[in-house]
Parts: structure tokens; C-alpha cells; sequence
């Protein structure tokens, strides 16, 4: 017996020792030695011809289509165009687990070359602080016909941590012959929603299609009845920066407005049960007239999954103008989601950085997405209207084309990483009628309050 | 006669309930089966509609080719099976031999040992993914079948270790005994008995493993991020964009990664059930 147990703690002392002998052996030789043979080719030979490899980090595992899409067609294209460059793939979703991923690897500093990024301080700030990633000038992106105020939300301390992708909008879908059916015109005000609402009451067609499961579309909603409540994007942001309030007549009453469309059924039963794929797909079939989503659905008209009937009726309309005129419909609620940066702290971020510019000149984002009718760029496309754009396409080049006052963020990106749950909590409760409109204003600017603690301590 | 007849009619009557009861509990657990089958063959577009159930019209087999194709299932089944073989052996070898040392031998450390290995119990998973990403990336054992393996053996050798305990201290010293005198070595105790009369236990905790093994999901996401080590959970990410997934092929995955599970559950369902018992009644 004894005899074993001396065996065992002999093994065990081995062990020891030999992954601690692993452990001084990596350090001492290569800190990332992945990409150790890497470096060596660097180093031998400069310039054209040497091989790099890197790894693009995605959120859209669905390579077929979508932006995930766009993505492998611009990399395929750069790996024939660079026979030496290899770029690796790797894709996570849903987006949690995408940002808890892209915490692990700022905190153990292997932050993939090219990752996805959202544009906003709680995202960038622990990536920036750790020093994570590489900065990028205007000049690089000259000519290429980028809307100035895309790189805000990218730009920390005056410079540019990331590149905008897409300028994503708020747009009501409308089934034009669902409505005329009924004897309806698209709304212009929102009376007319409320007139809507009552004509469908009884045919049990809902009015609005709405993902009320995801709490971040009822921000959406929110922010644009505020907005047409106090005539601007003023309030909120002004609410966010403390130099303004929550706590503000404008919010109590689009709490209330809100609360009206609720109880009168426009988001028809249980809405807040409903998801993104269940709302998308009720007003696909037919059986919702109007559908409250961002621009980048506007590859519903050419879904094959949904009856021809639904998708040659399809328009795209702004949110109504308030009843008073003082809310117009060319206040679009327009932000610049998502972007991609590079990674400071590899070994090829040099090259890395040299693609990500490469993917962002206008002939390839810009105009891929454009034609392939995935989403808006966050560059001028005029130049890649191709004439077959479909309906609803040229109805949000419309809506963004007419618009004279752009929000920048929703306000739900402007809270901190802490805050953001109980901002989208606190509307949820609000349209499910579990708080007053009073309390939900003094509440959110409550939360308000602690988010701008948090952010500017 | 009367009394005779009521008690009859009693009896039959209770045996109605009883078959209702069991048919709708039946019907409650079969009928999650059936939709996910029936939405594997529909258009994406087709789901959340008002009804429960749709006719497939016509049948989306490419659902299912887009799963093989798109979402790589038999790439990721492979390494699945990897897994889920080495997973097992190791933790049924291991836990057979730790719950050996604990339950047989006496030695002074017997009770903090197995003090230990019960506290491993309470860890939680989430707990353990950085610090041991951390571990893993130091030693290069990040993005590799290793990665998998090693915490899933480690999350499963504590409740082995409990099963494998149960069972031994039901059984009686006297074969172990006889085997020495005849001059078995220790080893040899372990695995020419031992192992044989514990099969059922061995088939229980290797059935655990394998479930706990092919659903895990949060371990391979943080660990795994190269193509090649990917296991069938990402087989259903893979569907998904930023917004919009593809439903029908979602499904399609879904019906293939359970197949093997419920033809597990069919073959040992015996098994299971018995194993989780085994060691509560001395007999």
C-alpha cells in the first residue's frame, strides 16, 4: 500500500514538473508562438511576396447571405488578389456570447487581427484601455466617400479605433394591399396608427409586427415617439449627458402614447412574447400590415420564404409625423451600427490593417452590399444604383435621402454596459402597463443618471 | 355479487385514469419530437404561423442537405464522437479507480480525498471558463480536442465518483478478499472484478457522459475557435445571421443531433434508470 501511494505522488511530482518545464519553455520562447513561423517569414523577406496569415472575426456564421455574405466575397476576392495572404474565418453568435468572446480574448491578449466591432464607448473602451487596437486616420479612407459623422461613435480621445459598416435607420414596413383591402392608406401622422389600429381590431390582422421578446426594437419605438413627441433627437441625448433630463413632460407623454397603442392593440396579443424571427415572419405571411424594423430588412422583399402576394406589396414609410406637425418625418432615427478593428497586438496586424482599409474602399463594402441588397453602407453608393433595386430599397434610399436631421446613436448604445439591461427593463415594464408614465421617466433618468457616473467617472 | 362488481367497475375505472394519465404524458413528451421533426421540413418563412403544426408543402429536404453542406454536421459529428470516446473511457476508468481508492482502501487522507472530489461537485462551469482559458492558451492546449476533454472529464468525474461510491458500498468484500488470497494484485482487483459486476454502473455514468458531453455548448465556444475541433452545437449556429436565421435548417440540425440521443435513450433506458438507483437499497 504504501509502496503505491509513493508511486502516485511520484507521478504526480513529474507531472508537476513537466508542465511547469511547458510552461518556462513558452514563455521564453514565444509569447504567441502560433505565430511563430510567421514572424520568421516576416522578418526574411520584406514587402510583396511574404506569406500572412490572419483571422477575421465574425458575428454572421451564415456565410450565404446576409452580411456574412459581403464579408466572404471581399475576403475571398483579397486572398486571389494576394495569393500570399490567408485569412481564416471565425464565426460566433448570437451576439452575447459573440462580445463575452471578445472579452476573453482582450483579456488574454489574443484579440483576433480584424474582429467586428460595435461603435460605442462601452464596447471599445476595454479594448482601447488594454491597448488592443490600432488606430486608423481619416486620410486612410479618403475619397471613399464615408459620411463624416460615421467615425464618431468610433473615435475615442480624437482617434479612430474602428470603421463604420452600415448606417441602420428605423423604417415602418407597410403591406400597401393588406391596407387598401381594408380600406387603408399608409399613415402619415400618428393618428393615423391609431386609426389603423381600430380599422384591423376586428379582422385579426395585427397592425404593427413588432419584437417586443428583444427589448432593443421597443427602445427603437421609443426613441422615435419621443422624437416626434419633442421635435428632435435633443431630448435624449441631452438626457444622456446630463445636461437635460429623463424626467421631462415630452417623455411622460410618449410613455403615455405608447402605453395608448398597447392597450389598443396596435402590436397586436402578446407581442411581447413575440421574436425577431416571429414578428418578421407574421408580416412575411401576411398577417400583419405593418412591420417596426430597422433598414436592414430589406431583404424581405426578395425572401422566397414568403408568398409573392406579400412580398410585390411591400413599401417602406418613415415613422408618422406627430399630429401637431411639430414632429416631421424627416427627423430619421439613423445611427452607424457596427464596424470592424484591427488588432494591435499580433503579429500581422500591419497586414491586417492594410485589408481592413482595402475592404473599406468604395468599390468593395459599399458597393457589394449595395447590389447584393444586404444593407445601407455606411459610403455613398449613389454610383452603384444599378436601376434593379427593388421597391422597398428605393424607398429607404428615399427616406435617408429626405431626411434633414440625423439622430447619431439610439439611445439605448449611450448607456453603460451595466446600465443598458435595466434602460431596456424599465420600457419593457412600461409597455407591458407594470409602471405609470410618470415613474418609468423618473426611473430611466435614474438609470441615466448612474450610466453617465459610470462612463465619466 | 354487488360489492364484487362495484370494486370491478372500481378497478377498472382507475385502470382508464391511469392509461389516460400515462397517454397524455405520453403525448406531452413524444409530441416535442414530432415538431421539431415537422418544422425541419418547412420554409423559414412557414414558422410561427397560427398553427401548431404545418403539412410540409412540399417537403424542404433541402433543409437537411443544407445541414450537411452548410453547417458541416457530419465534420462536427465527427469530432463530436471524438470527444464524447474519450470523454468516457477516461471518465469511466478514472472515477472506477478514484471511487476504488475511497470506498476500499483505509489511509488517513481517505476522508479529505473524497471531501475533495465532492466539493468539486458545487463548481459551477461558468466560473471556470476564464481562468482556464487562460491555463489553456499558457500550456497551447487552446483550440484542440484537449480543451474539450480535459474539463469535460473534470466536470464529470465528481458525480461518477458518487455513483461509482453508491454502487461499492453495496457490494460485498467478500469476492475481493478471496481474490487477493489467490494472489490477485491490487490492479488486478480493480479491473478483473470490480469492473465486471459494476457494468450497469459503468453503462449509467457512461450514458451520463455522453449526454453531458454532446449538449455542451459553453465550454466549445469559448475554447474552440478553429473549423476543424468544432463540435454538432455549432452545427446550429451556423444558421444564424445578425438578425434573420434560417429556421428550417436550424431544425433540420436539431433532429440530427438529437437521432443519437433518443436511440441512446431507447437502448439504456433500463440502464439509466436503474444505475441512478443502484446503491440506494442494499439487496
Amino acid at each position: 500500500m504504501k509502496k503505491r501511494l509513493s508511486t502516485l505522488s511520484y507521478i504526480l511530482v513529474c507531472a508537476l514538473f513537466v508542465s511547469a518545464c511547458g510552461n518556462s519553455n513558452d514563455s521564453g520562447s514565444n509569447p504567441s508562438s502560433g505565430n511563430a513561423s510567421e514572424s520568421k517569414s516576416a522578418s526574411t523577406a520584406e514587402g510583396g511576396n511574404k506569406n500572412v496569415e490572419f483571422k477575421f472575426f465574425s458575428n454572421n456564421p451564415d456565410r450565404t447571405g446576409g452580411q456574412g455574405l459581403a464579408e466572404q466575397k471581399l475576403i475571398d476576392r483579397y486572398m486571389s488578389e494576394n495569393p500570399n495572404v490567408k485569412i481564416t474565418v471565425e464565426t460566433l453568435s448570437p451576439d452575447p456570447q459573440f462580445q463575452d468572446k471578445l472579452k476573453i480574448y482582450n483579456t488574454s491578449d489574443k484579440l483576433p487581427d480584424v474582429t467586428m466591432m460595435w461603435g460605442q464607448k462601452r464596447y471599445l473602451y476595454p479594448l482601447v484601455k488594454n491597448n488592443s487596437l490600432v488606430t486608423f486616420a481619416k486620410e486612410d479612407f479618403a475619397g471613399q466617400g464615408f459620411i463624416d459623422a460615421a467615425f464618431d461613435s468610433f473615435t475615442m480621445d480624437g482617434k479612430i479605433y474602428g470603421i463604420p459598416k452600415n448606417t441602420d435607420f428605423l423604417v415602418l414596413y407597410a403591406n400597401k394591399k393588406l391596407l387598401a383591402d381594408n380600406g387603408l392608406e399608409p399613415p402619415t401622422t400618428e393618428a393615423d396608427l391609431f386609426k389603423i389600429a381600430d380599422a384591423l381590431k376586428s379582422k385579426d390582422i395585427v397592425p404593427i409586427a413588432l419584437d417586443g421578446r428583444d427589448s432593443w426594437p421597443l427602445a427603437l419605438l421609443f426613441d422615435a415617439v419621443v422624437a416626434r413627441q419633442s421635435g428632435g433627437f435633443e431630448l435624449y441625448h441631452k438626457a444622456m449627458d446630463r445636461t437635460g433630463s429623463f424626467d421631462h413632460p415630452d417623455v411622460i407623454a410618449s410613455a403615455k402614447k405608447i402605453q395608448r397603442m398597447v392597450t389598443e392593440g396596435m402590436f397586436g396579443e402578446g407581442f411581447l412574447n413575440l421574436d425577431y424571427g416571429g414578428a418578421r415572419n407574421l408580416f412575411g405571411q401576411g398577417k400583419a400590415a405593418m412591420y417596426l424594423m430597422g433598414q436592414w430588412e430589406m431583404g424581405i422583399s426578395t425572401d422566397v420564404n414568403f408568398p409573392e402576394e406579400v412580398r410585390d406589396n411591400l413599401i417602406a414609410i418613415p415613422w408618422p409625423a406627430s399630429d401637431d406637425g411639430k414632429g416631421r418625418t424627416t427627423d430619421l432615427l439613423a445611427w452607424f451600427g457596427g464596424g470592424y478593428s484591427v488588432s494591435a497586438k499580433s503579429e500581422s496586424s500591419e497586414d491586417a490593417k492594410k485589408f481592413a482599409i482595402w475592404m473599406f474602399q468604395k468599390q468593395n463594402w459599399a458597393k457589394t452590399v449595395w447590389e447584393n441588397g444586404i444593407t445601407f453602407p455606411a459610403q455613398n453608393y449613389d454610383e452603384f444604383k444599378t436601376g434593379k433595386e427593388t421597391r422597398v430599397q428605393n424607398d429607404l434610399t428615399g427616406i435617408l435621402g429626405n431626411a434633414t436631421v440625423f439622430s447619431g446613436a439610439n439611445s439605448q448604445d449611450l448607456f453603460s454596459t451595466s446600465t443598458a439591461k435595466s434602460y431596456l427593463d424599465a420600457i419593457t415594464e412600461m409597455m407591458a402597463s407594470k409602471s405609470t408614465p410618470e415613474d418609468f421617466a423618473k426611473k430611466i433618468d435614474g438609470i441615466a443618471d448612474k450610466s453617465f457616473k459610470e462612463m465619466n467617472p | 355479487m354487488g360489492a364484487s362488481t362495484s370494486t370491478r367497475f372500481g378497478a377498472r375505472s382507475s385502470r382508464v385514469l391511469l392509461f389516460l394519465g400515462l397517454a397524455i404524458v405520453a403525448f406531452l413528451s413524444i409530441f416535442p419530437l414530432v415538431w421539431m421533426v415537422n418544422f425541419s421540413l418547412l420554409k423559414s418563412g412557414d414558422f410561427f404561423g397560427s398553427n401548431v403544426l404545418k403539412w410540409p408543402d412540399p417537403f424542404q429536404w433541402v433543409n437537411y442537405k443544407n445541414a450537411f453542406t452548410l453547417g458541416h454536421v457530419h465534420a462536427y459529428l465527427l469530432n463530436s464522437v471524438i470527444v464524447a470516446v474519450v470523454v468516457i473511457t477516461v471518465t469511466v476508468i478514472v472515477s472506477l479507480m478514484l471511487s476504488y481508492v475511497i470506498a476500499r482502501m483505509d489511509w488517513k487522507w481517505n476522508v479529505y480525498l473524497s471531501g475533495l472530489v465532492m466539493v468539486c461537485l458545487i463548481v459551477p462551469i461558468y466560473s471556470t471558463l476564464l481562468p482556464n482559458f487562460f491555463i489553456f492558451n499558457k500550456i497551447h492546449l487552446i483550440d484542440n480536442y484537449f480543451s474539450l476533454i480535459l474539463p469535460n472529464i473534470a466536470f464529470l468525474i465528481p458525480l461518477s465518483v458518487f455513483i461509482f461510491i453508491g454502487f461499492l458500498q453495496t457490494t460485498p468484500r467478500a469476492i475481493e478478499e478471496a481474490a487477493v488470497i489467490d494472489g490477485l494484485s491490487l490492479i488486478g482487483v480493480v479491473f478483473r472484478i470490480i469492473m465486471p459486476i459494476s457494468k450497469p454502473v459503468i453503462a449509467s455514468v457512461g450514458v451520463l457522459a455522453f449526454l453531458n458531453t454532446w449538449n455542451e455548448f459553453i465550454m466549445a465556444i469559448t475554447y474552440i475557435s478553429s473549423d476543424n475541433y468544432k463540435t454538432l452545437p455549432f452545427s446550429l449556429i451556423q444558421f444564424t445571421g445578425q438578425y434573420a436565421s434560417n429556421y428550417g435548417a436550424q431544425f433540420a440540425v436539431m433532429t440530427l443531433i438529437a437521432l443519437p440521443l433518443v436511440v441512446l435513450y431507447m437502448l439504456f433506458t433500463d440502464r439509466i434508470t436503474n444505475s441512478l438507483t443502484a446503491g440506494a437499497v442494499k439487496g
